[in-house]
């Protein structure tokens, strides 16, 4: 929980230094100009130039991830040694590595190539963050397999039902990250990109919008129609189509506060007489929120998604039911 | 158990498969270095109407070695050598908004075209950066040399002070931003920065479209048989060897004198710098708008209400006589960035459209008047903006300078009172339908 706790803050610093353009802000790294990281003057990055105190923060911010990562490591082997924890705390402490590196060479190179691939990351390990939070909570070893106590009334429908929620589940995470990553590509402009592919990314970007919204509401809808015991799943899914929803109307308030009123959205006479004020506290906040609700969108997503396998297991299988029996049943 | 879930299941095995794959895709391609490139609009345009191509080796070369020799690169910018440019463009100005973004330990801002402007402007000022085509408006194409909303008359270059107030205030209903939380110092830099990128371009355009630089080489001579147009061929099979050999040497010695100092000061910064150096002596003085008692300006906002309808103004054609924008008569109005001769397109003949396309210019769009009705005006609002407007007309689009033969000053102010004060502005929650574009009624 305190790795999330940490690493969601980091998500929104992050997308700070992107919406603020503060990435070059310090121009060295490890250090900053020059200072260790936890020795630079707490005056000068408090009170210095705005994109610095971004930039350092976020570096410290990282830095304290790393050190979370590293107690839960440690924690993990000594409080509660499965096999598969460790193994995700390995990848968690790994992944923060590379992200870090990642993230320093995008400033040594001032790369935008680098730049877009340490956005994308960031969402990445906050999902593994927060994979490693749900499995190794309380809740998580309580939960019920309601599945195991009334095997023998599955019925096939509800076998072929099962595995399309945990298709769905499944699916929703991974557009939920594809979101993402079209995302970055719109975020990440290079100044030579033509407006031909800048304008299919966007364009994209709507479509998987739709796509992830059309989703979740039927994953919600299915879970909430025939799944009325797991409580967990039922909040959750619920959850994940109100962050959706959100998502798709702070989408529009970033296009909004960026470029103006959408043309092709009907209303506009009503924002003719919008003026777009950059740099401004609510562009910066409604810009940086959509891409940090992306990143909650897709923790949530895959929370769901590791639910379903919860409770339903792979190696559960349900009772084949012959042709025979079928039909009689259906006599 | 999450391990054996994973091994169980081929769906969670594909998954990090299917998302590293997708990864690689999308964030495939290295950036592009930052470079000018060369206006091959313009250059297609020249081609068709010479109907022969452009020779790389002695047209486009030589253009893009002239253009970085005097005006330098998007990382390191310079300016040529020529009298009066001092007072038109500040070298450390530019630095501070050239290059890659970011900031010294003391917070000076460094690259601010890049960090501001360039996603929407293009690096190199053409108006087709990434995000152009989302965007309605086009963001300006600075290459033509044109800016719509300044106090200088018609077909003059704007101030500094006027490139300065656009930045600041932005303009209302666009994507064009207000900088104003900028420090003063930053803004200067970008100002610069658009007056350079300005000039360079209208420099380029130069020589590419005027008939004594490169546009008329004859480099047929040079050029491969197959890339010779039918008149080229023909020209070509007439001349005998040595006669070619002996056009290619005068060819040649051209280029020299194209690129000599002494034309590239007289000729061609000559015609682009003289007028931005004279924008501040085309400043139309204005008397200051006269006190009015509320009578006086009832009475003035109806000569403006008759004005508006009258022969002499004539808004109401391309305002409409509800003032609503949609008087237009013309069949197909584009501004000047897009219509031949100063654009790529000419409505009359658009078969060669997606080729200008191919070539990155942006999809035509037709001009819309603007609605009165909104009380927004992107030029600014104050009276004597929307008295610049009238007076002075706005370059490139279709709106008119008010000749004073026409319209006094008097009459200026009665339809800037009848415009601001006299038209209805829509309620928000019950705007006013527009009539279909380019169709006028007769009441």
């Amino acid at each position: 929980m305190m790795l999330v706790c940490a690493t969601f803050p980091l998500i929104w610093v992050g997308g700070l230094v992107t919406t603020q353009k503060a990435g070059m802000a310090v121009p060295d790294w490890p250090s900053t100009y020059g200072y260790n990281l936890f020795l630079y003057p707490w005056q000068t990055w408090l009170f210095g130039p705005y994109d610095l105190f971004l930039e350092h923060g976020h570096r410290i911010l990282g830095a304290l991830v790393g050190m979370v990562a590293i107690g839960l490591l440690v924690s993990i082997l000594y409080c509660d040694a499965r096999k598969h924890l460790i193994i995700l705390a390995v990848i968690a402490l790994v992944a923060v590595i590379i992200q870090g590196v990642l993230g320093g060479a995008r400033v040594i190179q001032d790369e935008i190539l680098l730049a877009k691939i340490h956005g994308c990351f960031g969402p990445f390990f906050f999902m593994l963050a927060v994979a490693l939070e749900v499995i190794t909570s309380k809740r998580w070893s309580q939960m019920r397999l309601p599945c195991k106590d009334s095997q023998t009334s599955t019925s096939l429908a509800d076998s072929q039902q099962i595995a399309g929620l945990k298709r769905l589940a499944v699916s929703t995470a991974v557009f939920a990250y594809l979101q993402l990553l079209l995302g970055a590509q719109i975020r990440h402009i290079s100044p030579m990109t033509s407006h031909g592919n800048f304008r299919i990314a966007v364009v994209f970007h709507v479509f998987v919008a739709f796509v992830v919204l059309g989703h979740v509401l039927l994953l919600t809808t299915k879970v909430w129609r025939h799944q009325d015991k797991l409580k967990l799943l039922r909040s959750v899914t619920l959850v994940a189509s109100l962050l959706v929803i959100g998502q798709v109307c702070l989408g529009v308030a970033t296009y909004t506060a960026k470029y103006a009123w959408p043309a092709i959205l009907p209303g506009g006479d009503y924002f003719a007489g919008l003026l777009i004020e950059a740099e401004s506290f609510t562009q910066t906040m409604i810009v940086t929120g959509h891409v940090a609700t992306g990143s909650l969108i897709l923790a949530v997503t895959t929370t769901a998604a590791l639910y379903c396998f919860k409770y339903y297991p792979s190696e559960f299988r349900l009772p084949r039911i012959s042709g025979t029996t079928l039909r009689g049943v259906i006599a | 158990m999450i391990l054996q879930t994973v091994k169980h299941n081929r769906l969670l095995l594909r998954v990090p498969g299917f998302l590293f794959c997708m990864s690689l895709f999308l964030l495939s391609g290295c950036s592009e270095p930052a470079q000018y490139r060369l206006n091959l609009v313009a250059v297609h345009k020249v081609e068709l109407a010479n109907d022969s191509s452009f020779e790389s080796e002695h047209q486009l070369e030589p253009i893009a070695d002239i253009l970085e020799a005097m005006f330098g690169t998007p990382d390191l910018p310079q300016i040529p050598p020529v009298p009066g440019i001092e007072d038109v463009l500040d070298i450390d100005k530019l630095y501070m908004a050239a290059g890659p973004y970011g900031t010294d330990e003391h917070g000076k801002a460094q690259g601010l075209y890049r960090q501001h402007c360039v996603h929407c402007h293009g690096i190199s000022g053409d108006g087709a950066g990434p995000t152009a085509a989302i965007l309605n408006p086009y963001p300006r194409d600075y290459r033509l040399g044109k800016f719509k909303f300044k106090s200088t008359a018609s077909g003059s270059k704007p101030t500094h002070g006027d490139l300065k107030k656009t930045i600041e205030n932005g303009m209302t209903g666009t994507a064009m931003p207000s900088f104003k939380l900028l420090d003063s110092d930053e803004v200067e830099a970008l100002v610069h920065y658009v007056k350079y990128l300005s000039i360079r371009g209208e420099v380029e355009r130069y020589l590419i479209e005027d008939g004594d630089q490169f546009a008329e080489l004859f480099t047929a001579v040079f050029k491969d048989h197959s890339q010779l147009s039918d008149d080229e061929k023909e020209e070509i099979d007439e001349m005998s060897t040595e006669e070619i050999k002996e056009e290619q040497e005068t060819v040649d010695a051209e280029i020299v004198y194209l690129k000599s100092q002494e034309n590239l000061v007289e000729n061609v910064m000559e015609f682009v710098l003289s007028k931005w150096i004279e924008a501040d002596d085309n400043v139309l003085e204005i008397k200051p708008k006269p006190e009015m008692n509320l009578k006086e300006l009832e009475e003035s906002m109806a000569n403006g209400r008759k004005l508006f309808f009258s022969k002499d103004a004539a808004c109401s054609t391309c305002h409409g006589d509800t003032a609503l924008g949609d008087g237009q008569t013309a069949a197909d109005f584009y501004d000047d960035w897009t219509e031949i001769p100063g654009g790529f397109y000419d409505p009359k003949n658009p078969e060669s459209l997606p080729e200008f396309l191919a070539l990155g210019a942006l999809e035509p769009r037709k001009l819309r008047p603007r609605n009165l009705r909104q009380g927004v005006y992107r030029g600014g609002r104050r009276p004597i903006d929307i008295f610049w407007r009238i007076r002075n007309g706005i370059d490139g689009s279709k709106m008119p300078a008010a000749k004073e033969v026409a319209l006094t000053d008097e009459e200026v102010w009665n339809l800037v009172d009848f415009v601001r004060s006299a038209l209805p502005y829509d309620q928000l929650s019950r705007p006013l339908v527009h009539k279909p574009e380019n169709t006028k009624e007769i009441n």
